[in-house]
């Protein structure tokens, strides 16, 4: 039996070694090398289509990510205009100087940082904090779907 | 290579892309996890908040022109690109925030303006775009370089201000020329191509420009020249010392200027 399943795997085998090895069997082929197509280019063109597509489509799932920002902006900035304690508490929180620093923020043309600059940062904070959890919510729900794929 | 041209190289490889009009800024800002908003700044035209695999560039709700938002814009996804893992503290002893900033982040503002410059127009793509300019219009190369017809063909392929076209032409040395730029009336900047050496002892930063110079005329009238008429004929003594055994020989200028911003630049070269 043992034998027997090894003989019939042979002529396999033999195929493949002849198309791998023997360039007699790629004799039907057209040989792209004579010919005037430059593969390489063909390739490299492809590879970096596919790579604008992927930066497409990422760039596309980070946009519903943004959206859902956009609209805690609109409840930050009522709620700092407002005086809401809880955002104001943050807004004392983060205009501390260590605090601030640990942002990393940059500018383009500094002149000052105004108050209402600080206050606005407090904003860009918020925003990456939302970013980053929205981020993580998208990633366990990932795993959630994956781990229960691999169980059915 | 700098440190700028080899992120942007990187950052071209990583997206697949060739030229900037390849793969919009905004894609490849959202792809990489950056928000962008427009706000009311007082002190900045923009600003990034930057984590290891996020930001929030918030841009001044005053920058209307498009061709300079997208340098903002590159600039600041230069600081996301080379700058997010610096962290340089901020301690009690510095007095504000403000002046820490500006002891401390000078070089990246450079690194920044360079990583825009050359996202936007790429120095080997910016030499060809030259070169197949000139050979599709051999009137640029008659009569003296015409710098402005060629300036309107590199500011249109790239879709960049000409301000950000003549000082990438300066800096890929394609021709000897030397940018100055006046604010209010008085020389503020000047830049030069490499290949430009002899004549920067002769600039005189914080005065105003001499009454022989383009940029002079233009702040005394308050108009510069357009049309064919925007290459002008200038005495070599108009920006440059000569000395006694220099003849003042003829150079060209060519002078864009805001009147909004009291703004000027002169890009100046010989026939």
């Amino acid at each position: 039996m043992k034998n027997r399943t090894q003989g019939s795997l042979l002529p396999q085998w033999d195929e493949l070694f002849s198309i791998l090895y023997e360039p007699e069997a790629l004799r039907d082929e057209p040989d792209l090398r004579v010919s005037s197509i430059n593969v390489d280019k063909i390739v490299e063109k492809n590879t970096r289509l596919f790579l604008q597509l992927r930066a497409k489509a990422n760039a596309e799932a980070n946009s519903a990510r943004f959206e859902a920002a956009k609209n805690f902006i609109v409840k930050m900035q009522e709620g700092l205009k407002n005086n809401v304690a809880a955002y104001k508490q943050l807004a004392d929180e983060i205009l501390s100087k260590p605090k601030f620093a640990q942002l990393s923020p940059m500018f383009r043309n500094l002149d000052q940082v105004s108050k209402s600059d600080s206050l606005d940062m407090l904003i860009d904070a918020k925003i990456l904090d939302l970013l980053e959890q929205l981020q993580n919510d998208v990633k366990s729900e990932f795993n959630d779907d994956a781990a229960s794929s691999n169980r059915g | 290579m700098l440190l700028p041209q080899i992120a942007v190289k990187k950052l071209y490889d990583d997206f697949g892309i060739v030229k900037p009009a390849d793969l919009s800024l905004d894609t490849i800002l959202a792809c990489k996890n950056i928000f962008v908003r427009e706000a009311e700044i007082d002190g900045a035209e923009a600003r990034i908040l930057m984590r290891e695999d996020s930001a929030v560039i918030t841009i001044s709700n005053r920058i209307q022109n498009q061709q300079k938002r997208k340098f903002i814009l590159s600039h600041e996804l230069g600081h996301f690109v080379m700058h997010r893992f610096n962290q340089l503290m901020l301690t009690d002893t510095d007095e504000t925030f403000d002046s820490w900033y500006k002891n401390n982040f000078v070089d990246q503002e450079v690194e920044a303006n360079l990583f825009a410059a050359e996202y936007l127009m790429p120095s080997k793509l910016f030499e060809k775009v030259c070169k197949s300019v000139c050979k599709d219009h051999p009137e640029i190369l008659r009569d003296g370089l015409d710098l402005p017809v060629l300036m309107d063909a590199i500011a249109r392929y790239f879709d960049v201000s000409m301000t950000a076209a003549f000082l990438r032409f300066v800096d890929c040395g394609i021709h000897p020329v030397i940018a100055v730029g006046c604010k209010d009336g008085i020389v503020s900047w000047f830049k030069w191509s490499s290949d430009f050496p002899h004549y920067i002892h002769a600039f005189n930063r914080h005065l105003p420009p001499r009454p022989e110079s383009v940029a002079s005329e233009v702040f005394k009238n308050g108009i510069s020249y357009s049309g064919l008429e925007r290459k002008q004929w200038i005495p070599k003594s108009a920006w440059f010392s000569t000395g006694s055994r220099d003849r003042d020989s003829t150079f060209y200028e060519y002078c864009i200027y805001s009147e909004r911003y009291g703004y000027s630049i002169s890009l100046i070269w010989e026939p």
